[in-house]
């Protein structure tokens, strides 16, 4: 993933959908897709270290 | 003055006291909605015989709290029992619940009436719900709690059920002029909330002034304080940075204006430099949501696809195309995220920016940006409104505080300082059409 461009990687995805979907529902959501994808593409630039834990639960009691 | 034209505080009171009686404050705001609602469009679903029936019953009984006899609209994403609760999509379109909502069930238990059920965007998303604007009936009220914000605007109910992912309790609330209170994430129960994205959704409300926010805070999780409006003038970290790049000239203005005035009063007003971790805000809140939507409606989407809206389609099938790794790697930025920001907030009463970066756009086909609200969603902190002016077009803007985890009653006594020292007015708006 941070080897290629974000068109490529949006590309990539949009090759997908067309799999998923077929090639006119696919191109109908072009502009969904594309912004996920390129918000996907944009945090994969981003490192946060293996040490921050998701916060798939959010722990706001245990900060007061 | 007519029941109607009450906030939630003084309804209550005079129900209290025994000078209005439920039964005269639902007929009042019935009356309102007959007159209103052709032009306002907030109601899904209204049963005014069921409404006078348990208006009476409330009249027959003594009240035993604040919310006794009050008619309250509830957003038509939460659970009724009994009434169709719709999602805002044709697919539930005749669904009729058997339970109600854990919140919906807290205000009957507390002698509260389920006034109806308000528009909502499709599955609170994007698609627009047909609700209009009181301030201005070409203009959208905002989503995707459209019908409640409206509703409580024009004074068809005096509080009203909303929730946020994004930006839709605060954003709606701004558009229409009134206060709005997302709360910290998991305060008030989502049980029986259709679901969007289980980690960003936000169970909120919507009232006309900030001592009615705080009724409604007791109530719903019964903690009751008083209400003492502060004396002390507030520490307020300002934001701008982000939120001056992106907002539109009249808005930002506004909130220039709003600053000013606030520090001319008394309140500390420190410029705050937003945290590095903050650019990735809106990417890991899209990633997230995306991904969660797509998780919550996968079995209904596989079935009914083409009976969703066009947009909430392609916003479902992008989050069926998010990898695991790139989902927690959202949930790991928002992580940084929160500890920047609660960090940033640390020593200050709250933070504030504008409620929104626009006011409420021309016409139906969109609700508006949640950018200036997604934050706060992301980050879980509790959010308010509080209407702050009005824009050259004569649309409400709003100031949006920010504190920390918890720290609602704090936030909402500022919010109260902050609603007195702008002295702005909160009596329902009559619909307002130009071409009338």
């Amino acid at each position: 993933l941070t080897t290629s461009g974000e068109r490529e990687y949006i590309e990539m995805t949009m090759e997908a959908a067309r799999d998923l979907w077929g090639e006119k529902d696919a191109e109908k959501m072009r502009q969904q897709i594309e912004s996920t994808t390129s918000a996907v593409w944009r945090i994969s630039q981003a490192d946060p270290g293996p040490m921050t834990e998701p916060a798939t639960k959010l722990r706001h009691r245990d900060r007061i | 003055m007519k029941p109607y034209m009450m906030s939630l505080t003084e309804a209550s009171d005079a129900i209290q006291r025994g000078e209005l009686t439920p039964t005269e404050l639902a007929e009042s705001l019935l009356d309102r909605i007959n007159e209103t609602e052709p032009r306002i469009h907030a109601w899904v679903t209204i049963d005014p015989e069921k409404v006078m029936r348990e208006a009476r019953s409330a009249t027959e009984t003594k009240p035993g709290s604040r919310l006794h006899g009050v008619p309250i609209g509830v957003k038509d994403i939460y659970s009724t029992a009994g009434v169709r609760t719709t999602m805002g999509s044709p697919i539930y379109r005749d669904y009729v619940p058997e339970i109600d909502a854990d919140m919906v069930k807290k205000i009957k238990d507390l002698g509260a009436i389920m006034l109806g059920k308000t528009e909502t965007t499709e599955f609170a998303v994007h698609d627009p719900a047909p609700t209009r604007n009181p301030w201005n009936t070409h203009h959208t009220p905002g989503g995707s709690s459209s019908g409640s914000a409206a509703a409580v605007a024009c004074g068809m109910c005096p509080a009203a059920f909303g929730t946020q992912t994004g930006g839709s309790v605060i954003r709606p609330a701004s558009y229409c002029g009134v206060v709005g209170v997302k709360p910290t994430y998991d305060l008030l129960s989502r049980a029986g909330v259709y679901p969007l994205s289980w980690s960003l959704d936000h169970v909120g409300y919507m009232t006309r002034t900030v001592e009615d926010a705080h009724l409604m805070l007791c109530a719903l999780t019964g903690d009751e304080k008083k209400w003492v409006p502060r004396e002390k003038p507030p520490r307020i970290g300002v934001l701008r940075g982000y939120f001056k790049e992106n907002a539109e000239q009249d808005v930002w203005e506004g909130y220039e204006k709003t600053i000013a005035e606030l520090w001319g009063e008394g309140a500390d007003m420190i410029d705050l430099v937003l945290p590095e971790s903050f650019r990735h805000v809106h990417d890991a809140h899209r990633v997230i949501m995306a991904a969660e939507a797509a998780a919550a409606h996968e079995d209904l989407f596989r079935e009914k696809k083409h009976e969703y809206g066009e947009y909430i389609q392609g916003f479902i099938s992008s989050g069926l195309l998010v990898s695991a790794t790139a989902y927690l790697r959202a949930q790991r930025l928002r992580t940084m995220i929160i500890n920047d920001i609660t960090r940033l907030i640390g020593e200050y009463d709250c933070v504030a920016c504008p409620s929104t970066m626009d006011t409420a756009p021309e016409g139906l086909e969109w609700t508006g940006s949640p950018a200036f609200n997604a934050p706060w969603s992301l980050t879980g902190l509790p959010s308010v409104t509080v209407p702050s002016g009005l824009s050259k077009d004569k649309l409400p803007m709003g100031l949006q505080l920010i504190s920390l985890p918890y720290s609602e009653w704090k936030l909402l006594e500022v919010a109260g300082w902050c609603e007195e020292k702008l002295g702005l007015g909160n009596r329902p708006k009559d619909p307002y059409d130009p071409e009338d």
